[in-house]
């Protein structure tokens, strides 16, 4: 399954143009696991974490790059998205917030950047990021005054002509640090017509 | 999702009941509905889509059957306008016995994703010309969604739950009618360009003159190219 996911990502590469070859991509697959299948050491980590009202969702996800393990949980109407490697190692922890409720220094620049560098956007989803190696995921789910290290921001935009799915992601200030486009191997024409 | 995409939903599913319980004492048929999908990319923004779909009915009121109904085979142009919506304009053919029917059609449809799903609007008007008939225009609106199976978005080598639900309003001089369809069904993607969907399309027809209603046993096949 894992060959035909990456020999599937090669022809998708393949067929980009050579001037669009410095653009980053990210194409992810996950399924739906049951905890049984989850590593210990993640388990672990979140062993803490009051999990008593909130429906936890187990997700393994494969990039181009490697096998991650993602747990997806609802606390007190926050929906937190909790990362782990194939390991079991924290990388992790996103927030999902309105895109209107992020500080007003970093929002401006933020819209200051997708309006230079995007035609048309719409913002889907924007998340506070926590980075695993800073914070453990029981601080950030029991306390709201820890610092972020980053924004990560869904949108669909207009770049170069072509409407696609970018993965954004601006430090805490709201500097620029990267960007993805993000590959649909799905099409949409059972819907459209 | 929002709560209005929830109730315009709950509204089309109690409307097709509403309908279907007062349509008991009326015409009935079914039919296979078999369907070949192929769509290819002109450019960035321009896409071709070609559909051919016979039709054979073989269960009609009380009796079983085998019955060579038509076969429609159309061509569309669409043009990518917007960040989610799409402009289409296109021709179909309908071969019926020996006659043959023209139909010139104009959509926009959007598809929205959220969380788990993907919510399809499509607005569509079309103009329909048969040998000796006048001239027939409808108006229709399909609300269609699809539902992965597995994990939050739909990947290769997944299946997934697909409905809709369309109203079409008809007009040929000097009649309105009304219809309305809904599907459900469920599909899988074998790759990004070959996909299967099978399923019930239930059709109310003629429900303002003479309430006929069909069930059509479909399956597609969406090849991209």
């Amino acid at each position: 399954m894992k060959f035909i996911f990456l020999l599937s990502f090669c022809v998708v590469l393949l067929s980009i143009s050579k001037s669009e070859a410095q653009t980053q991509y990210k194409l992810e697959r996950e399924i739906g696991i049951s905890e049984e299948n989850v590593p210990e050491k993640a388990l672990l980590t979140i062993s803490g974490i009051d999990f008593s009202n909130a429906k936890k969702h187990w997700y393994k996800e494969w990039s181009l790059t490697a096998i991650s393990y993602e747990l997806k949980v609802k606390i007190d109407n926050k929906k937190f998205s909790i990362e782990f490697d194939s390991l079991g190692n924290l990388e992790d922890i996103e927030r999902s917030v309105k895109f209107t409720m992020l500080p007003s220094g970093p929002k401006e620049k933020i819209i200051n950047y997708l309006e230079k560098n995007f035609k048309k956007f719409k913002i889907q989803k924007s998340d506070l990021q926590w980075l695993g190696l800073n914070v453990t995921s029981q601080q950030i789910i029991s306390a709201d005054n820890i610092a972020i290290d980053n924004f990560e921001l869904i949108i669909k935009a207009n770049k170069n002509g072509k409407f696609s799915q970018f993965e954004l992601l601006f430090d805490s200030a709201g500097n620029f640090k990267n960007e993805k486009e993000i590959i649909h191997q799905i099409n949409n024409d059972n819907l459209e017509y | 999702m929002t709560i209005w995409n929830i109730r315009i939903i709950v509204l089309f599913c109690i409307s097709t009941v509403a309908i279907q319980s007062l349509s008991a004492q009326s015409a009935f048929k079914v039919e296979i509905l078999p369907q070949i999908n192929v769509s290819a990319a002109i450019n960035k923004k321009w896409k071709v889509f070609i559909r051919l779909e016979p039709r054979h009915v073989f269960y009609t009121d009380d009796d079983f059957v085998s019955e060579y109904d038509r076969t429609d085979a159309s061509i569309q142009f669409s043009r990518k306008i917007s960040l989610e919506g799409t402009l289409a304009a296109g021709y179909l053919i309908r071969q019926k016995g020996r006659d043959f029917g023209h139909r010139f059609s104009q959509q926009y449809s959007t598809v929205s994703k959220f969380e788990k799903l993907k919510l399809g609007h499509r607005f569509l008007v079309d103009e329909t010309f048969f040998k000796s008939l006048p001239i027939a225009f409808r108006l229709r609106y399909r609300l269609s969604t699809e539902l992965p199976l597995h994990g939050q978005s739909l990947d290769l080598k997944e299946f997934y739950l697909k409905f809709s639900n369309e109203q079409i309003a008809f007009y040929r001089k000097p009649d309105f009618d009304y219809e309305i369809r809904t599907f459900a069904g469920s599909g899988y993607v074998f790759t990004k360009k070959f996909r299967i969907e099978a399923g019930l399309d239930y059709r109310i027809t003629n429900i303002i003159s003479s309430l006929k209603h069909s069930f059509l046993i479909y399956c597609g096949i969406y090849l991209s190219f």
